[in-house]
């Protein structure tokens, strides 16, 4: 069976509690290669509380996340040694945060931010990390100029695109995003977005973006899932979830946007 | 060899309003009629008669409320309604193009690369396949006429009639075995109508089924092989 033929990742039942309360409460679905999924919701709704528990940051209290290896077929994440799991969230997985500074070592050079990766996979050869590390910053639109700075010195929006080479120079086939472009100007943010889009597509890359704004879902995904109290009340093609929602809560979002 | 390329069985659709205390909007009753390959319905009624409703349903846009869709997808029928989204995402790919009023812009993206990305998804990493992609968009670009000058910049600042343009030659250049086509020439000149008007029929010559809305008349009557009235459908 060809490798496209099977979902890169199938979440079952997951469930997330904090004390009593479920903040993820049963939530499956499958993903893809290739697919780009949104999840939105408002604050609260379980949908970072979800992105933690399926990319193996946070373990669930009940269910399963099975994703497709490339090469042992799929795997329980939350079966595998912890060892196992950090490696494939370096290599095989990208996981970009809403604030860059949790994604990055600020403290480190921009060459060095994207050049860690590479060099978890086994690469020793500092003149290839280094020329696989400039090329990636120009593959994000950075001068690649800076690659000897730290990212401390950089703006809101050069720091996000630091933080995306970072996570794809491992040319990773699942990528979690996590409010990618929130909190950046407007101009910055549609800038991002183009990126996103065309590097997704460009790379084949599955992803699950979690976003409260479905702007950024209608430009990015391909599919949506609309979470609210910790389930899933409504999912679909992303264009028949904003033109045709049928859940009373979706339509509320939905009316309560300008234009997305 | 001569199934239908789309097949609508009594379709109907209501939109339940949940925030307006569950009004109900019936747009659409009963439907059912076919398009085969060649063909070139001509959807005619007054407006809000539930013409662009039809489309989307098709499209996949909207959820039935009740009946069938089938679309041929060169090996057997796919039911819309039951499909799961990415088998519809395959069939928006490979067989049904859809081309409506206005062109949904992306920021940043040049209107050369807006109108050759469908052949681009298509052409995975063949950096030939892609050369190929580029330069059938700047054919049709030409052919629309969109000057050169303007194929680089992103479409957003452009006029209503140029991104209507955009928008056709982006909805024009994989061939598909369905289009579904809302007022096509709606801002166009008399020129561009013209020539959109002949690449509707080339494309239905060549075998595509279409389902369309036209108000211009010299245009319907131009592209129609026959007329579907929606009165029938309320």
């Amino acid at each position: 069976m060809h490798e496209n033929d099977r979902p890169i990742l199938r979440v079952r039942g997951v469930v997330k509690r904090y004390g009593a309360r479920a903040a993820v409460d049963g939530v499956s679905f499958e993903l893809w290669p290739g697919e780009v999924l949104a999840v939105v919701g408002e604050s609260g709704s379980g949908k970072s509380t979800l992105l933690n528990a399926v990319s193996a940051r946070a373990r669930p209290d009940a269910g399963e996340v099975e994703f497709l290896t490339r090469h042992d077929g799929p795997v329980d994440v939350y079966a595998l040694s912890e060892a196992a799991r950090r490696l494939l969230a370096r290599t095989d997985w990208g996981f970009v945060h809403q604030n860059a500074a949790e994604g990055l070592r600020m403290n480190v050079s921009a060459g060095a931010n994207v050049g860690e990766r590479l060099m978890a996979l086994g690469e020793r050869h500092y003149g290839r990390i280094r020329a696989e590390a400039g090329d990636w910053l120009r593959r994000v639109e950075m001068d690649v100029a800076r690659i000897d700075d730290s990212p401390q010195t950089f703006s809101g929006g050069m720091r996000q695109r630091l933080q995306i080479a970072r996570n794809l120079v491992t040319r990773p086939r699942l990528v979690f995003m996590d409010e990618p472009t929130s909190g950046l100007d407007v101009s910055v943010q549609a800038r991002l977005l183009d990126l996103l889009r065309s590097l997704t597509r460009q790379l084949s890359l599955a992803a699950i973006i979690v976003t409260h704004d479905l702007a950024v879902a209608r430009l990015l995904a391909h599919r949506m899932m609309v979470m609210k109290g910790g389930r899933v009340v409504e999912t679909g093609l992303t264009d028949q979830v904003l033109d045709d929602p049928q859940h009373p809560y979706t339509q509320l979002l939905v009316s309560s946007v300008l234009q997305p | 060899m001569h199934r239908p390329a789309i097949r609508v069985e009594g379709l109907s659709k209501t939109f339940t309003l949940h925030n307006q205390g569950g009004a109900q909007l019936q747009v659409l009753r009963n439907v059912s009629f076919e398009v085969h390959p060649g063909e070139c319905v001509a959807l005619d009624g007054a407006s809000g008669a539930g013409k662009s409703s039809l489309l989307k349903l098709i499209h996949a846009s909207y959820l039935a409320s009740a009946g069938s869709i089938r679309i041929d997808d060169g090996s057997g029928a796919v039911e819309v309604g039951t499909a799961a989204p990415r088998e519809l995402m395959r069939l928006r790919r490979d067989v049904i193009g859809y081309v409506s009023q206005f062109l949904r812009t992306v920021p940043r993206v040049a209107a050369l690369d807006v109108v050759a990305e469908p052949l681009i998804e298509e052409a995975g990493d063949s950096l030939d396949r892609a050369r190929d992609a580029l330069q059938q968009a700047e054919g049709l670009l030409r052919r629309l006429r969109i000057p050169a000058r303007l194929w680089q910049v992103p479409p957003a600042t452009f006029s209503g009639g140029e991104q209507q343009r955009v928008n056709i030659a982006r909805g024009f250049i994989r061939r598909k075995a369905v289009l579904l086509l809302d007022e096509p020439t709606a801002s166009l000149d008399a020129d561009n109508r013209i020539t959109v008007t002949a690449m509707i029929n080339e494309a239905r010559q060549e075998g595509a089924a279409i389902v369309g809305i036209f108000h211009d008349v010299r245009v319907r009557e131009a592209v129609a092989t026959r007329t579907y009235d929606m009165r029938q459908a309320l």
